[in-house]
């Protein structure tokens, strides 16, 4: 057990906070639904939210304010249109989103973008990547959250299995793996420039947004 | 809601929830309106939101507790501990890109945890010890903290603004959540 790859306390206190971009939120999301232990971490920086909010001075709120939300009770709550289906094995976490095809910017290797990165958020993406094949070797300016989804990879800093969530930090540089004989699937949450080293990922850099 | 603000206690809290799913008491959530309402605004001011879309934000708050208040569950939070995660997802809902097929709040990441540890009293303890601790935080981590929840909160944005090497932004709040541990651990 010990060995799983967990978000780091810094990321969970963020998500619990709201801070936390909406790509990464739902990378970390992917992850809590299978894991009691962060879902506790996540429930405590979310007790000391509350407990903050209720330290938090008094604003002034406008004439009637009270009698408006009174009113308001008994109104029908809005339905929301339902999600669209979700593609078998995706979680549930990805459920509000429309999920595209698959495209192939390299040989065995497979691309989804579900949130293409802006200047200010980062990009959400699915990736596909058959086994033994190396992800191109690449640095970021922003952090990387990803989770796996199925499959696994392997990078310096161990063996990610389903599940398990990888965090890298601004300034890291890794060369992921797919590990095992299946394709590794994961959702990978990316802020900032994605860098890669070689000419011929650079040619790829393209398809995944600025 | 002539009772003076400050000696509303969290079981108090907790009890006017308990009355308005219960009994759907428009007394009780008059006097949760009171207590959170303006806070959820000061919440909403922080973090940048315009005064018009604070109070919005806070109106529908506390529509969604008086909607959802039969989902509270005081062995698994606290009064102000669920309307914060109700605030919150409000307005990550509110600054979406794209308007959303769901709500942040009903995909949440919420499946049952097996029996409640808690009883509704131990809840409301434990947000009174944390309450007393956060108190006795060195003055740097309490401001860490305050801005991750209240401010600009994303992390490399407090380190720009403070001018302090985000590394040390991490640690420094690891460092505030370890010493809040003991306080937060669900059994004391």
């Amino acid at each position: 057990m010990s060995d799983h790859h967990h978000p780091s306390e810094e990321t969970l206190l963020a998500h619990a906070s709201g801070g936390l971009d909406e790509a990464h939120r739902v990378v970390i999301a992917t992850h809590l639904a299978g894991c009691p232990a962060c879902r506790q971490s996540v429930r405590r920086a979310e007790r000391l939210g509350g407990t903050m909010l209720a330290a938090l001075p008094a604003a002034e709120m406008s004439k009637g304010a009270l009698e408006a939300a009174l009113a308001r009770l008994d109104e029908p709550v809005p339905a929301l249109p339902p999600p669209p289906p979700l593609p078998a094995g995706l979680p549930a976490s990805l459920a509000a989103y429309r999920i595209g095809r698959w495209r192939r910017p390299a040989p065995g290797l497979g691309l989804i973008t579900i949130l293409p990165p802006t200047a200010q958020r980062a990009g959400l993406h699915l990736l596909r990547v058959a086994p033994g094949m190396a992800m191109p070797a690449h640095g970021h300016s922003g952090l990387e959250l990803t989770a796996v989804l199925s499959g696994a990879f392997a990078d310096d800093d161990g063996i990610f299995h389903a599940g398990d969530v990888s965090e890298c930090t601004e300034d890291a540089h890794h060369t992921p793996i797919a590990h095992g004989a299946e394709p590794c699937i994961c959702l990978t949450a990316v802020a900032g420039r994605l860098r890669f080293d070689h000419w011929l990922a650079r040619l790829v850099q393209p398809l995944f947004g600025i | 809601m002539s009772v003076p603000d400050d000696a509303i206690t969290p079981e108090h809290l907790a009890a006017l929830l308990a009355a308005v799913a219960n009994l759907r008491s428009r007394q009780a959530f008059a006097a949760l309106f009171a207590h959170f309402a303006p806070r959820v605004k000061t919440y909403m001011l922080r973090l940048g939101a315009p005064s018009a879309q604070a109070e919005d934000l806070a109106q529908e708050t506390m529509l969604t507790v008086w909607r959802k208040a039969e989902r509270f569950d005081p062995a698994m939070a606290g009064a102000a501990t669920w309307v914060f995660t109700i605030a919150r997802n409000l307005r990550i809902d509110a600054l979406r890109r794209e308007r959303p097929v769901a709500s942040v709040d009903e995909l949440a990441d919420t499946p049952a945890d097996g029996p409640g540890a808690e009883t509704m009293l131990e809840t409301a303890q434990a947000e009174r010890s944390l309450r007393a601790a956060l108190a006795g935080l060195p003055d740097e981590q309490a401001m860490l903290l305050r801005l991750s929840f209240f401010e600009d909160h994303a992390h490399g944005d407090i380190s720009r603004k403070l001018g302090m090497p985000l590394g040390t932004v991490k640690s420094k709040l690891r460092r505030a959540l370890t010493r809040l541990r003991a306080a937060l651990e669900d059994r004391p």
